[in-house]
């Protein structure tokens, strides 16, 4: 966590809505940003994610609320004007311009010597690892090294913050793993702050320091990726933050839930008496028994090999659990599912309505 | 065998496409005038076209209005690209729809509303009007070429830009323009091209002061068209060619990956120097022109004293002239060539612009618009009576025109201006048969009866005039009818005779006569004498007679539009036309233009053997049955449109076939359109 260090941005109640639309964008986005961070906006498309990136940039202005840089308004702060700079979602870097050209645009705007225009150069494309690629034209470049000159165009200018959307979307899993941990490094060597736009929560996880998750205009959860993880805040984070089995129950008493036509011990406490909740249980966290009166039974609907393990939907109680397990299971077999205490999250119920329900077609339905 | 079939239809079709231009090229080289003919090669015509002044003026003009027109086009257009595309959608397609229209349009509808706007709005016709135009018309291809080019951008570049410390304005034009650079060159060399090319809103648009190229070259076309036309094009196309070799070679270049750089530079580099040579090529010329044009010039004292020459100098004073084309003496760059327009200029401190046009109706049709201010214009004998008759042409002062007094007395009160008050004849000529000797056997048939053109001997042997009057004429005068006739009874007579006569004939004709007959296609023909004996010079057999049943006698005379009212103005024209009747300018003409002269003077200063031509002046009794024709009645004019337009037909118009044919393709205009649009919405609603 990097609480303790210098605010660089606040968004304090921002909100806005798109022209043709009724439904904002955006409601009441609190978020402080700091030195040297990496924050991911993580959600699905649509939560208002980019929009937050490009209030940033001073590519969009809100309707409502203040952006803070270093403590100071700048709503109306051209983009031009702002020590910001941005990788955009496919690069937009000049095609009529060659490397060196497209990197040099931003000093040479700002009327840099070409001395030293040429020394900045060099040394970002050192450190994007492009050496020798000067003269080549945009359209000669894979998506990587595309990716690479938009983020060497970007950080030449000594920017406070860079903002990235969603940068490593068009790059092939393999590349973006890659990229993944060049980003966290050049961010950690240039140390400055990133503020990177996703909707893909591994990426999220793997490189922040904080992530920001958003739906429908609003934040649901700002943490450290293990917090966001372990301890997701409500239904709609469990589920978009890796699978989840989401249930409804009941809340009996401090650590005592009901679900699934049984009651549980939980490690969870304070809601009232008889509370509907949304239980969470991983995944993972399930453990697949021979079937027996001290857990939970059901039917194995299908069985799919995902590299690392086996998914394995277990119609139990009239729901579809997700188990992931290392060893395989027989279609049609009766099993049983344990878990312990730990492994069961209690939620206040969302007040949205449920994102994700799995279905035994396996996937996502609305 | 398949790879066989398949060269030769790829050969046919580059034949069919390029043979047109090969014999173009072939003939810019022929020293033969007849296209026919192989007369040995020259760089004559070349070297005549760089020294003819209404050409090259006519050149200059297009260039111009190309370059004004396509630089103002291009920004226009662009600026208009980039407010289509940021408007609202609706309003975007409103205003998209609106301005393709005029590319829809028939160039004709535009040609003719944007004349009748600028007659309203008073605005005279000349190079503002015809740049104007052509804006018009170019704007539209700008537009549709640099519209798609900003669709196909990222959006993102322009914020890319501003994100790097560009304003708005620094974004516009470091990267927006750069990014659709490529459309906006397109539409500019698309603007170029059009307009280069555009002949028929130019036509209705140019007023008297600015002739584009097209203008003229179609302005000759009264006349044969001259193999200078051949070199022109020849150049042009040879200048198109190198301008699409260059840009061919910079795409290939370009589309190799590696070293893009230096290539395009190279390819620059080329487009560079050959634009330096083509202007190096110009200057040359022009400079070769210049130097010719100073020389041939006549004494003074050459020219009668009877008027003050010099009694406009450095008055600034203008004349409009509008001529038929090639009907005036010029400087080819020849020892002895005499360059009628200058010497009048350098005589009298007047300027002159000096316009050319190609039918009387066309005349007739620009006068009658307005816009137009001409000052001396030379219509032929009827559609002078025509001017007369609708008060469009003045009463001369003959006081200011002493050298009428050399006119031939037996063209005084001629029939088409019967108080001699309006017009000074300028030439004349008569129609007359011209037959291959080898072909018709002059003593088993009378040649000098327009009955042979009827005998079936000759059936696909005979050409016929390619135009209702003349060809009336003919069948009137084999009937003994009057030409200016309006006896219905008498015109369809003659109508029969034309539908009688149809079978046998080769071909309806005009400029093409002088192939045909020099090329030894075709054994008879009726056309007029003066080209009659140009094409004797280049073939031998040809032989030229007056048919003794009377023939159509025509005078073109030099008349002042009722429109100059300036007493000054007018006296300039008349001083022009004075000067026109001078002896040594009328001999000069005449003998460029080769027809015949009603001026007594230049007559006698005639070489003898064209003199004693019977070809250009038979005695008076061969043309003692000759007639000149006169205005026609409306009625009349409507009767012979129509028989000449039902004997032309040969199945007989459908006269619901245009209108359906009308309805149809705005039906079809209509679907495509509603067709689109259902589609898009369907798309969005996905």
């Amino acid at each position: 966590m990097s609480n303790s260090k210098n605010k660089i941005i606040e968004l304090k109640n921002v909100s806005m809505t798109f022209r043709d639309s009724d439904t904002p964008v955006l409601n009441n986005i609190s978020l402080d940003i700091h030195d040297n961070e990496f924050v991911t906006l993580l959600g699905p498309s649509g939560c208002g994610k980019t929009t937050t990136l490009r209030i940033i940039g001073g590519f969009a202005t809100p309707d409502k609320g203040d952006l803070l840089f270093n403590g100071k308004r700048i709503n109306d702060v051209p983009p031009y004007k702002r020590q910001v700079n941005t990788v955009f979602q496919k690069y937009a870097l000049f095609p009529h311009l060659n490397v060196y050209d497209n990197v040099a645009f931003g000093l040479r705007i700002s009327k840099v010597p070409e001395k030293e225009i040429k020394q900045r150069v060099a040394e970002m494309l050192e450190i994007v690892d492009l050496e020798g690629f000067e003269r080549r034209s945009i359209d000669q470049l894979s998506g990587g090294q595309q990716q690479r000159i938009a983020i060497a165009r970007a950080l030449v200018n000594n920017p406070k913050i860079l903002l990235l959307d969603e940068p490593l979307g068009a790059l092939d899993l393999k590349l973006r793993k890659e990229m993944q941990i060049e980003l966290k490094k050049i961010q950690q060597r240039m140390s400055i702050t990133f503020v990177y736009v996703t909707h893909d929560q591994e990426e999220a996880l793997t490189m922040s320091d904080t992530v920001v998750v958003m739906n429908k205009g609003e934040i649901q959860q700002i943490g450290t990726p293990q917090d966001i993880y372990n301890e997701p805040v409500n239904a709609f984070v469990a589920d978009f933050i890796g699978e989840s089995n989401i249930l409804p129950g009941i809340m009996h008493r401090d650590y005592l839930v009901e679900f699934a036509g049984n009651n549980f011990d939980c490690v969870d406490g304070g809601f009232d008496e008889m509370e509907p909740v949304d239980v969470v249980i991983r995944p993972e966290d399930i453990t697949i028994v021979p079937a027996s009166d001290e857990v939970l039974n059901g039917v194995v609907e299908t069985v799919t090999f995902k590299g690392v393990h086996y998914e394995i939907v277990v119609n139990a109680y009239s729901d579809y659990w997700i188990v992931h397990s290392t060893k395989s299971a027989n279609v049609g077999e009766v099993v049983g599912l344990s878990f312990t205490p730990e492994d069961i999250h209690i939620m206040k119920k969302s007040e949205m309505p449920k994102i994700t329900r799995y279905t035994v077609g396996q996937g996502e339905e609305a | 065998m398949k790879k066989l079939y398949r060269r030769l239809y790829i050969g046919l079709v580059f034949t069919f496409l390029y043979a047109p231009i090969v014999v173009l090229i072939v003939n810019s080289f022929n020293q033969s005038k007849s296209r026919s003919k192989w007369g040995g090669f020259t760089l004559d015509w070349y070297s005549k076209l760089l020294t003819d002044e209404t050409i090259l003026s006519s050149l200059v003009t297009t260039l111009i209005v190309a370059l004004v027109a396509s630089v103002v086009a291009t920004v226009l257009g662009t600026a208009a690209a980039i407010g289509i595309f940021n408007m609202k959608k609706r309003w975007r397609s409103v205003i998209l729809n609106t301005s393709y229209l005029p590319i829809m349009n028939p160039e004709i509808v535009t040609g003719v509303s944007l004349l009748l706007l600028f007659v309203f709005l008073n605005i005279e016709l000349g190079y503002v009007t015809l740049i104007l135009s052509h804006i018009a018309f170019c704007v539209p291809y700008v537009i549709l070429n640099v519209l798609p080019k900003l669709r196909q951008m990222d959006k993102h570049l322009v914020e890319a830009a501003l994100d790097l410390g560009c304003n708005r304005t620094q974004a516009f034009w470091k990267v927006t323009v750069p990014e659709i650079m490529p459309g906006i060159v397109t539409g500019f060399l698309m603007s170029i091209t059009y307009s280069v090319d555009d002949f028929v809103i130019s036509y209705f648009t140019n007023g008297s002061s600015a002739q584009t190229l097209s203008i003229t070259i179609f302005s000759m076309t009264r006349r044969k068209v001259s193999p200078k036309i051949n070199a022109l094009s020849t150049l042009i196309f040879v200048v198109v060619l190198i301008v699409l070799i260059v840009m061919n070679v910079r795409d290939v270049q370009k589309s190799k990956p590696k070293r893009s750089h230096t290539s395009s530079k190279k390819g620059t580099v080329i487009l560079a120097v050959v634009l330096l040579a083509a202007v190096l090529v110009s200057c040359v010329a022009v400079g070769f022109m210049l130097n010719r044009s100073s020389e041939n010039t006549l004494d003074s004292g050459t020219y009668s004293d009877s008027v003050d020459w010099d009694m406009f100098r450095d008055k600034g004073i203008t004349l409009n002239v509008y001529n038929w084309g090639e009907y005036i003496s010029i400087n080819e760059g020849e020892d002895g060539d005499f360059d009628t327009v200058s010497e009048f200029e350098r005589l009298t401190g007047i300027n002159v612009e000096y316009r050319t046009f190609a039918s009387n109706e066309e005349l007739y049709a620009k006068m009658k618009t307005g816009g137009f201010n001409y000052d001396v214009i030379i219509p032929s004998d009827y559609m002078a009576a025509r001017f007369i008759k609708e008060g469009m042409i003045q009463r001369l002062d003959f006081d200011n025109i002493p050298n009428y007094s050399y006119i031939d007395q037996k063209f005084h009160d001629p029939v088409y201006d019967s108080e001699n008050a309006y017009t000074v004849p300028y030439t004349w000529g008569y129609v007359g048969i011209i037959y291959n000797t080898t072909m018709v056997d002059t003593e088993k048939y009378d040649v000098e009866s327009w009955d042979i053109l009827w005998n079936e001997d000759f059936a696909k042997n005979i050409l016929m005039f390619n135009n209702s009057r003349d060809a009336f004429a003919i069948a009137q005068f084999k009937n003994g009818f009057s030409v200016n006739t309006a006896d219905q009874k008498e015109l369809e007579i003659a109508a029969a005779d034309l539908r009688t006569q149809k079978p046998l004939v080769q071909s309806y004709v005009m400029d093409e006569i002088f192939d045909k007959m020099i090329g030894g296609e075709a054994a008879l023909a009726p056309y007029y004498a003066g080209d009659a004996v140009t094409m004797m010079e280049d073939n031998e057999d040809l032989d030229f007679v007056i048919p003794k049943e009377g023939t159509n006698r025509f005078v073109d005379v030099m008349c002042i539009p009722a429109t100059v009212t300036d007493k000054d103005q007018k006296a300039a024209a008349e001083m022009f036309i004075n000067f026109m009747c001078e002896t040594e300018v009328a001999l000069r003409n005449i003998e460029y233009i080769c027809y015949s002269t009603p001026h007594t003077g230049a007559y006698e200063l005639l070489d003898e053997e064209t003199k004693n031509d019977e070809n250009f002046y038979p005695s008076d009794e061969k043309l003692a049955k000759a007639e000149a024709f006169n205005v026609l009645p409306d009625s009349a004019t409507k009767t012979i449109d129509a028989l000449w337009t039902d004997i032309m037909s040969n199945t007989g118009t459908i006269p619901w076939l245009t209108p359906v044919f009308l309805v149809a393709c705005v039906g079809i205009a209509v679907f495509i359109n509603v067709y689109r649009s259902r589609k898009n919405k369907r798309k969005n609603e996905m």
